[in-house]
């Protein structure tokens, strides 16, 4: 129990500066490891999209730090990872690394290629452990896409599955695994410098731990680690005791894909305790795996559930580590879609569509038990324009090319105070993620790119409304037949608003024939696109918070005036009545009242 | 008309530093700044200059916020953005990038344009250049007249995809555009940062346009009013590469303006390290609410084109790199919810000020150093401000109660934790950038700087400190240092493979002319010194690494494998590794284009014969403890005068604290010099 008390304040404010210091020490050497990955890989969705994390754990594999690390990759993951590693490699010595991307064993899904280092200073002793987490831009998948949605299992998926296989020791590479990459990796000059760029990553965030050992000694950081780790739990306390207790159920469902007809329901149990600062989410009255590969990873299915809390509570000073995570039990069951996976049910998909498909009714439900707080959906991924590319590129004598793409995700949730973020891409990467440049994209791969824009009338309304869907379409150069493989769920069950806001558009996938015409494309599908044919992607939009008939009057004009919402829209949905004065578009106050009045009724 | 003046326009003062040529003597002072109206405060400081009258002035060099300030406050103009069809949300769209995981209340800052002002053309560039669209010039005229029509656009910004490989339609648009809308300003991108992601490059474009109108406005006016105050000097002002740009020169391409002030300091740094003979320098300016942060490499500034005005809002011409965060001497100190002290970033600025002031309730950084005994209150601005003690101990007592300590301990706990923000910035600078701080020197200036030099130097692990003449008017110093500058980059992409020697010789020649003709054109004719860069990386990546070429590297008769092997050499040193084999790709080039002008000859300090004399001893906090420590006045100090710390240095605008453990040297032009005594 770290329940907040006069002595404890007295610790912590005399740790409180050293606390301070090695704090930020920490999250300096995990940003340096980010800094070392982004800037030198290789391929497009590292270098340009940024899908990737970069942590430190305790020897007792407790996350400690993650800067900027994208939530879904880290929250809980790392830590049973590094419990994998210690367990088949009881003596851990300075200069090993491990690859390890077994989603049945912590990872998130098996295009997250982890490395993992034990950081042994020099009396032989572990200290912590540094991993860095990479999505790939192939995998080995028996398709050219690192989402295989209608993989009916991990044989189907066709992943090269490495359970904390030592890729170097005494900082020598493991040629035999070396090669076993190259030789069922798509493009493997592409994954060989991303391996480089991630290896550089975590050696140097053994390095900088090693001499902040040396500088401060072994004692202080260990000391500092439980200090850090109270103080985040006393933070997590003083934020869920700001919510009322209480308990409630929410659904949500994944659209109906390869394998799963019906779609998968997900029922999410919550509970407040505000009086013992606990909340519990229980996922263990949900189905059975599925022979899909949306099946969620540990990781991801714990995670996926602490996102949704960490955005509801409305206080981001909270830091997300071990300490604060003591405050939340996520309960999970063996054998459940949104449980513990069970081998050999794949989980390609694990860390997008049904993960959040759990983070959304659990950040809908702390609005439901405390208005003022949680949030609404975000906007279900991934369209086509979120999709991986393929095929072979005539400007470079047809090499192969494949790449994850990020040319059009928006879909941001309304919430108790502000409308949606744009472009969050979806609610596990906390729109830390970034949307790629045409100009770059036309240039790495033969691709040509004939729309990007926002789509009016998309947001989920809402006091606080969601962000608008993003339409894109694009397709290969002369020359090239390009291969575009989606998983886009969001095309049947939109993202829900919260406390009355309504929900986003749905999310929509068309080929443009030679002749222009459109036709519409399943959910999850690969289209092959000859030059001249486009597909055509709507990502989601994000549902609203709040009634739109409480929106401010001024923010409706405003959505008009920037062409956001249509006039139709701001009097039907929102209840603003605009008049034109002769120059511009004002709010008729009276008419709105009235109109809004009615409404309500 | 032997007087040069270095004029820096700051929220509190505007501070003024002349030197006479003549007699090499400099001379400093402040004026309080006239925000609503900054020339007001120009022209009142000014006529205080007592050493010359203005016909004397030779030259006048001035840092302005004009720029930065119209932006943040978004007072610019309205500004019609014009694209390439299908992309005109590029603009909102971004690049994602949110700056927290979990704050709901965040909004990012919106772009320059509004939505209802963007307008598309039927046109396209592909990426190697081509044109797929031809531009349509019937419909460019037509949104002209649309334009004309619409009486609240100020000014135009163009930025269509590829115009960096191919500016013909960007070129005509603009020409078009004129002939129909005779007055307005307008901005393309091809001329203003010709380089690609055509995010980046469009909200570079909309700034410059955003700003012209004021910017325009106001070189204007001042230049008329300095006319009739009766300065006729030559008036030019600080660009954020720390050169300098005429008046008009400025209201073209206002741009240039977004990081004026600041660069004054990092100048004046690297002057000063050339003096020194110190090769690496890292700068802090610390001030009443931020602290700037710079390196000086090899005697040299570094630039970045990756400078964001706010979250997600860039803009890419080069600038010198300087980061600033929110840590100042009026940062104040609270407890968060999980108990823990916290500094800033909330400061309570110049009003109502720190507590000791003699408004303000909450405690600040200077509170606590008052306490501590490192600022004197009764000689605080050389004693023209009398401090409350008294206050300050009760502000910072609220802190102390609740955290169960006493007011020492906890005066001492909000320094180290302002520190600890500062040395924050110092680590992404140095660490993160891939140097060794134990490589350099920390040269503080700024008010509040040289309080923090010796405990920064020990928590960051530096091992020399340095304080500089003037540190509280070290910025205006610099502009009296300054030096016309201007700097081309274009991107054109060449690799390894298939290297065409000619046509990146040919690049590099075409922004070495445009350059010098710039530096012409603004009359700067003295000799011109000229920087080649390359930015490189391996085929694939995303980021770059700069390198710094010389005429030859490209000339026909050099070997080529030479730069390939400094580049790995590079990657090596900065990321630790390479991959020797691998396709380098050229993505940038470079062109630095300075007008060598005379410097200022800095004053020597008569040399010391004796030991100095304290002129005062007082009870100073520290880490360790509190020391009885001598007090010296920095006016009575000569070259060659050491002291040992613990002790207190004390001029009129700033106070240096040397820690236990710590010497202070007086060099030969009066620099404070700190080291670290071995054992």
């Amino acid at each position: 129990m770290a329940v907040t008390n006069v002595d404890q304040r007295a610790g912590w404010a005399r740790e409180g500066v050293r606390m301070a210091i090695i704090s930020n020490r920490m999250e300096s050497i995990a940003r340096k490891m980010q800094n070392t990955l982004f800037r030198t890989a290789r391929s497009g969705v590292l270098n340009t999209a940024h899908d990737f994390s970069c942590v430190v754990l305790t020897a007792d594999c407790e996350l400690l730090a993650s800067a900027e690390s994208l939530p879904i990759h880290t929250l809980i993951g790392p830590d049973i990872m590094c419990r994998t590693v210690k367990k088949y490699h009881p003596e851990l010595q300075a200069g090993d690394c491990f690859l390890h991307n077994s989603p049945y064993e912590g990872d998130s899904h098996a295009a997250d290629h982890c490395l993992i280092v034990p950081v042994v200073d020099e009396g032989g002793t572990l200290r912590f452990f540094v991993l860095a987490k990479a999505h790939q831009a192939d995998c080995g998948n028996s398709r050219p896409t690192t989402y295989m949605g209608h993989a009916r299992d991990v044989y189907e998926e066709g992943a090269l599955i490495f359970s904390a296989a030592k890729i170097q020791s005494g900082y020598q590479d493991n040629q035999d695994l070396i090669r076993m990459c190259r030789a069922r990796i798509r493009v493997p000059e592409q994954w060989w410098g991303d391996y480089l760029a991630t290896l550089g990553a975590v050696r140097i965030g053994e390095r900088e731990l090693l001499q902040l050992g040396q500088e401060v000694g072994w004692e202080t950081l260990e000391q500092y680690a439980t200090g850090w780790f109270d103080y985040s739990e006393a933070k997590m306390v003083e934020a869920i005791r700001r919510l009322p207790s209480g308990k409630v159920t929410v659904h949500s469902a994944h659209d109906p894909f390869p394998g799963v007809p019906d779609g998968i329901p997900v029922k999410v149990d919550m509970t407040i305790d505000a009086e013992n600062a606990k909340i519990t989410v229980d996922l263990t009255d949900n189905i059975d795996c599925q022979p899909c590969g949306l099946n969620l990873s540990e990781g991801c299915a714990r995670t996926a559930a602490m996102v949704g809390i960490y955005n509801g509570i409305l206080d981001h000073s909270v830091p997300a580590n071990a300490g604060s995570f003591r405050r939340v039990d996520v309960l999970l069951r063996e054998n459940c879609v949104v449980g513990i996976p069970r081998h050999p049910h794949s989980c390609s998909v694990a860390t997008t569509n049904l993960a959040d498909r759990v983070s959304n009714p659990v950040q809908r439900a702390i609005a439901e038990i405390a208005p003022g707080f949680g949030m609404a959906d975000t906007g279900p991924i991934m369209p086509p324009a979120m999709g991986v590319i393929s095929g072979k590129d005539p400007r470079h004598g047809d090499a192969p090319f494949v790449n994850q793409i990020f040319l059009g995700a928006t879909g941001g949730a309304g919430t108790p105070v502000t409308d949606g973020f744009l472009s969050i891409i979806h609610v596990g990467n906390a729109g830390l993620c970034r949307q790629d440049s045409i100009e770059v994209d036309e240039l790495h791969h033969p691709l040509f790119v004939r729309r990007r824009s926002l789509m009016a009338d998309t947001e989920g309304a809402g006091t606080f409304r969601g962000a608008p869907s993003v339409y894109a379409e694009f397709g290969p150069i002369e020359g090239c037949t390009m291969e575009v493989l989606y998983t886009a769920d969001g095309t049947v069950n939109p993202a829900e608003g919260a406390q009355g806001g309504g929900p986003g558009a749905l999310s929509r996938a068309f080929k443009r024939e030679l002749d222009g015409t459109l036709t519409g494309l399943p959910a999850c599908h690969g289209v092959k696109l000859a030059p001249g044919e486009y597909v055509v992607s709507h990502s989601s939009g994000g549902g609203g918070y709040g009634s739109p008939l409480h929106r401010d009057p001024a923010r409706v004009l405003h959505d008009v005036l920037e062409g956001w919402v249509s006039r139709e829209r701001a009097s039907d949905v929102y209840g603003v009545v605009l008049v034109e004065d002769g120059i511009t578009l004002t709010v008729d106050e009276a008419a709105t009242a009235r109109l809004r009045a009615g409404l309500a009724n | 008309m032997s007087h040069a003046l270095g004029i820096d326009v700051g929220g509190t003062f505007t501070d003024f530093v002349a030197y006479d040529r003549v007699n090499k003597k400099v001379e400093v002072w402040k004026e309080l700044s006239t925000p609503t109206d900054p020339v007001v405060g120009i022209i009142g400081g000014l006529g205080r200059y007592k050493s010359s009258d203005a016909a004397a002035v030779e030259h006048i060099r001035l840092g302005t916020t004009v720029a930065t300030n119209a932006i943040l406050e978004r007072k610019g103009a309205t500004v019609a953005y014009v694209t390439t069809k299908g992309f005109k949300d590029v603009i909102f769209v971004q690049r994602g990038n949110r700056k927290y995981h979990y704050d709901a209340s965040w909004v990012k800052p919106n772009p320059l344009a509004k939505r209802r002002h963007c307008f598309e053309l039927d046109e396209r560039i592909d990426a190697y250049g081509n044109v797929l669209k031809a531009l349509d010039e019937a419909e460019v005229r037509a949104l002209g007249e649309q334009l004309k029509a619409m009486p609240e656009i100020q000014a135009v910004a163009v930025c269509t995809l590829f115009s960096y490989l191919n500016p013909a339609h960007e070129l005509r648009i603009k020409e078009i555009l004129t002939e129909v809308l005779p007055d307005l300003p307008i901005s393309i991108s091809y001329e203003v940062l010709p380089k690609w992601k055509e995010y980046e490059r469009a909200s570079t474009v909309l700034a410059d346009a955003y700003l012209k109108p004021v910017v325009s406005r106001q070189m204007g006016s001042m230049r008329k009013r300095l006319d009739e105050a009766g300065f006729q000097a030559p008036t030019v002002v600080i660009k954020s590469n720390g050169g300098e740009m005429t008046l008009d020169a400025a209201a073209e391409a206002p741009v240039n303006l977004v990081v004026s002030g600041p660069t004054g300091g990092v100048i004046a740094s690297r002057h000063m390290a050339k003096l020194t003979g110190i090769d690496h320098l890292v700068t802090l300016d610390m001030g009443g609410t931020s602290t700037d942060v710079s390196v000086i490499l090899d005697g040299q500034e570094r630039f970045t084109t990756a400078f964001e005005i706010e979250w997600g809002v860039p803009i890419q011409i080069p600038i010198i790199d300087i980061r600033t965060i929110g840590a100042g001497g009026g940062s104040i100190a609270w407890i968060d919810k999980g108990g823990m002290l916290r500094v800033g970033p909330q400061s309570a600025g110049a009003n109502p000020g720190p507590a000791c002031y003699g408004k303000g309730e909450l405690p600040t950084v200077t509170d606590a150093n008052v306490l501590l005994g490192r600022i004197d209150p009764d000689n605080f601005l050389g004693g023209r401000m009398r401090l409350d003690v008294e206050r300050a101990r009760k502000a910072v007592a609220s802190v102390a109660e609740a955290l169960g300590q006493d007011v020492d301990e906890t005066a001492l706990a909000i320094v180290r934790i302002a520190n600890n923000n500062m040395v924050g910035a110092l680590r992404s600078v140095l660490i993160e950038g891939g140097l060794d701080p134990r490589d350099f020197t920390l040269s503080t200036f700024g008010g509040a700087g040289p309080l923090h030099v010796g405990e920064l130097m020990v928590e960051m692990g530096i091992p020399k400190g340095i304080v500089p003449n003037h540190p509280g008017q070290f910025s205006a110093y610099g502009f009296i240092l300054t030096q016309a500058r201007v700097d081309r980059q274009r991107t054109a992409q060449l690799t390894s493979n298939r290297f065409d020697k000619a046509r990146a010789a040919a690049i590099m020649q075409s922004l070495v002319d445009e350059a010098k003709a710039q530096l012409t054109d603004q009359g700067f004719t003295d000799e011109i010194k000229l920087i080649r860069a390359l930015e490189m990386r391996y085929l694939g990546q995303n980021y770059e690494l700069e390198l710094t070429v010389d005429e030859s590297t490209l000339s026909p008769e050099a070997d080529i494998e030479q730069l390939w092997e400094a580049f790995h050499a590079a990657h090596k040193a900065r990321f630790g590794f390479n991959t020797r084999g691998d396709i380098i790709e050229i993505v940038n080039f470079a062109v630095t284009a300075i007008s060598d002008s005379a410097v200022p000859e800095i004053p020597k300090l008569e040399k010391a014969t004796g030991a100095p004399e304290p002129v005062g001893r007082r009870s100073v906090g520290y880490a360790q403890g509190r020391f009885e420590v001598d007090v010296h006045d920095r006016d009575r100090l000569l070259a060659g005068h050491v002291l040992e710390g613990p002790v207190i240095v004390e001029e009129a605008a700033s106070v240096t604290v040397v820690c236990p453990g710590q010497r202070l040297t007086v060099d030969d032009y009066g620099h404070l010099l700190i080291d670290t005594i071995q054992g």
